[in-house]
């Protein structure tokens, strides 16, 4: 399993389209948050791409406070409609790094995504946490 | 045309409208808001007049702490004395003038500041975001809505709202009469349905979240701290950047949300996080132009005066920084309208300066105020309460609910290294009350790693005590010496010939050894020697 992938947690698979369209692979599709966490566990280090909208808001603020203790490494970007631009600050104080509104932004998501896949060697405070909270994160492939 | 009695209708029906102790408010299928009384505009703290044409949106502002700030004030809750330390009560005097008449509290009669236009259009923007009907109601469903209060000493209510249809059929508007929650009749309506729940609850989420950083959450009472607490004071009473440096897991975000909740109660100033880790400058660009992109959307077009800060930002982690980007990084802080910043650094970022690996201009930009959290073993002190303040948020989760931890569980803790610092910690007690089937966590409930360490430190060998080469051979020719002086019966020449050493030898080497003073090292020649000399 590669240190870099990208999970992505949507219901409409509209994004998971653009995505491949664009080339990103390997990619993992989740459906619910809690498929999300179980995705991260093993994978600390993942990107992650939740599609928000109106419903799931409070729910997917509610995993991005605790992503922040339980997935410190991993690099969270969000999807929401144009609808919902205002909850942008909240979102970015919850620790979301990048933010799509439509498609024209997946080239920059994906662009940047390829940068950080280059091989980076994790620092030892990374190590440290994957040995801590999983230790099969660090098996060697 | 209306007619001249229409019109006298209509003035009549405002009349009433405005004379009603209830709060009413009228918007149109847009969600604009058409009509509001003088009742409402005196529960929401504003005045009536500037929410007429405002925009409201569904959806849940943080900014709605007012009952939570409230009650801190008034000192009914376990927060005031935490709150009541800040220089900036913030809750009533961010309030518009529109308030100081709506309200005694606020304004310059209370001697409170005036807010500025951003803040007063940011206040509009959220009471008529909070008065927005859900969507049900807009969809020509009647229902139900409860409204959390919007300034402090008012009280939550119940918010009944009729749909007004049009003749085509659809939604011309909605009616909304603010009830007190007691007087709301009981399954009058049905309830709004899922989406208020939602709504409700990412508010409280937002409550929650806010409440997480306050300066009791600071969990310890060792001298360091202490230290740590004062300067949180200290960086939440005036506008300097705060630069905290420690370990990862050291709680360097928890510390930059508290003093930016200690700086802004109310949570009118959101606080975006900018990873810096694996960034390049062209993504911390986009991020950093992007919080003026936010509060642009905020707070319209209206721009702050020059000299005050337009928003806060929270660079994590500048260590990662590449040269170029802290060089990019200098400049736009230079460039642009000011920022407040707070940043989270390594222990170790005074020594990158040191080695030039990090811009000297740019720590200065960013450490006004240095906050340097020490590692949890460095204050093994705290490791119980904060086992135990973690315990119980385990326990405030509902579910399996434990008294604490048996002692030599407890030793465990204290005696473990910590690693990855209170988060760690954190982790590990959450384990261990998941694992914990007695009223307490005991010893065998710890996870292994904690188990293991304590076992390799128990079969640890003893420390070696370290070997003082130069003392133990300075004693042991001491010792020598004066053997053979009782030999000699004090005779040196003699002792010396026992000892294979020249007599001056052995006097220089007396001296060294402090076995005389240097003021006896003046040889006097022996007597035979006396003899070959005359």
């Amino acid at each position: 399993m590669p240190r870099f992938q990208l999970i992505l947690c949507e219901r409409t698979g509209r994004w998971s389209a653009e995505l491949r369209r664009a080339g990103i692979l390997p990619l993992r599709e989740t459906r619910s948050l809690s498929e999300c966490s179980d995705a991260l566990r093993g994978a600390a280090r993942a990107a992650v791409l939740m599609e928000l909208d109106a419903v799931n808001l409070a729910a997917a603020s509610e995993w991005l406070a605790e992503r922040e203790r339980a997935f410190p490494f991993a690099q969270t970007s969000v999807a929401l409609p144009c609808a919902l631009q205002s909850q942008e600050p909240w979102l970015r104080e919850l620790g979301v790094r990048q933010v799509l509104y439509r498609d024209q932004d997946v080239e920059p998501f994906v662009r940047r995504l390829r940068q950080r896949q280059t091989p980076i060697e994790p620092s030892d405070e990374e190590l440290l946490h994957e040995l801590l909270t999983d230790p099969q994160s660090l098996r060697i492939n | 045309m209306p007619s001249r009695s229409s019109r006298s209708s209509l003035t009549e029906l405002t009349r009433l409208f405005q004379k009603a102790v209830e709060p009413l408010y009228v918007v149109d299928e847009d969600r604009r808001i058409l009509f509001a009384n003088a009742a409402l505009g005196e529960w929401a703290g504003v005045q009536p007049h500037e929410l007429i044409g405002q925009q409201t949106n569904f959806y849940s502002s943080v900014e709605n702490t007012a009952v939570e700030t409230t009650a801190a004030e008034e000192g009914d809750s376990e927060t005031a004395p935490l709150i009541s330390n800040t220089a900036a009560p913030a809750t009533a005097a961010d309030f518009p003038p529109a308030i100081s008449a709506a309200t005694p509290l606020a304004g310059p009669q209370s001697g409170g500041p005036l807010p500025t236009e951003s803040q007063r259009i940011r206040i509009l923007r959220d009471v008529a975001a909070a008065l927005c009907p859900p969507p049900e109601a807009l969809a020509g469903a009647r229902c139900q809505m409860r409204l959390l209060a919007l300034r402090p000493g008012a009280a939550e209510r119940e918010a009944d709202c009729w749909p007004l249809h049009s003749p085509s059929g659809g939604c011309a508007g909605v009616l909304v009469r603010l009830t007190a929650v007691d007087d709301a009749p009981e399954n009058a309506v049905a309830p709004a349905g899922d989406a208020v729940a939602l709504h409700d609850r990412l508010a409280s989420f937002r409550r929650a979240w806010r409440g997480r950083f306050q300066p009791g959450r600071l969990i310890g009472d060792s001298p360091a701290l202490q230290q740590i607490r004062a300067q949180i004071e200290l960086a939440a009473s005036g506008p300097a950047n705060v630069l905290i440096l420690g370990p990862a897991g050291s709680g360097r975000k928890q510390i930059a949300r508290t003093i930016h909740t200690l700086r802004d109660p109310a949570g009118h100033q959101p606080l975006p996080i900018v990873a810096c880790r694996d960034a390049d400058w062209e993504e911390l660009e986009s991020q950093l132009r992007g919080l003026g992109a936010a509060r642009s959307t905020l707070q319209t077009a209206a721009a702050p005066p020059a000299g005050v800060p337009i928003g806060c930002c929270f660079l994590t982690e500048v260590e990662q920084l590449s040269a170029d980007s802290q060089f990019s990084l200098v400049k736009f802080l230079a460039e642009a309208r000011p920022l407040r910043i707070y940043a989270t650094a390594a222990s170790d970022l005074g020594d990158r300066v040191a080695q030039e690996s990090f811009r000297s201009d740019l720590y200065s930009a960013l450490a006004t105020l240095v906050i340097q959290i020490p590692p949890l073993t460095a204050r093994r002190g705290d490791i119980g309460l904060l086992a135990q303040a973690f315990l119980e948020e385990q326990n405030a989760r509902g579910g399996k609910q434990l008294s604490g931890f048996t002692p030599d569980a407890i030793e465990g803790l204290v005696r473990y290294p910590w690693p990855g610092e209170v988060g760690q910690l954190q982790r590990i007690v959450a384990a261990a009350h998941a694992a914990a089937e007695g009223p307490a966590i005991q010893r065998g409930d710890l996870p292994p790693e904690i188990l293991l360490a304590e076992k390799a430190h128990l079969r640890r060998r003893p420390p070696l005590e370290p070997i003082q080469l130069d003392r133990t051979l300075a004693e042991l020719e001491t010792r020598l010496i004066q053997r053979a002086l009782r030999q000699a019966k004090q005779n040196k020449s003699k002792a010396a010939k026992l000892l294979g050493l020249s007599r001056p030898r052995l006097y220089r080497r007396m001296v060294q050894l402090g076995m005389i003073s240097p003021s006896e090292l003046v040889l006097k020649p022996l007597p035979d020697e006396a003899d070959e000399n005359s």
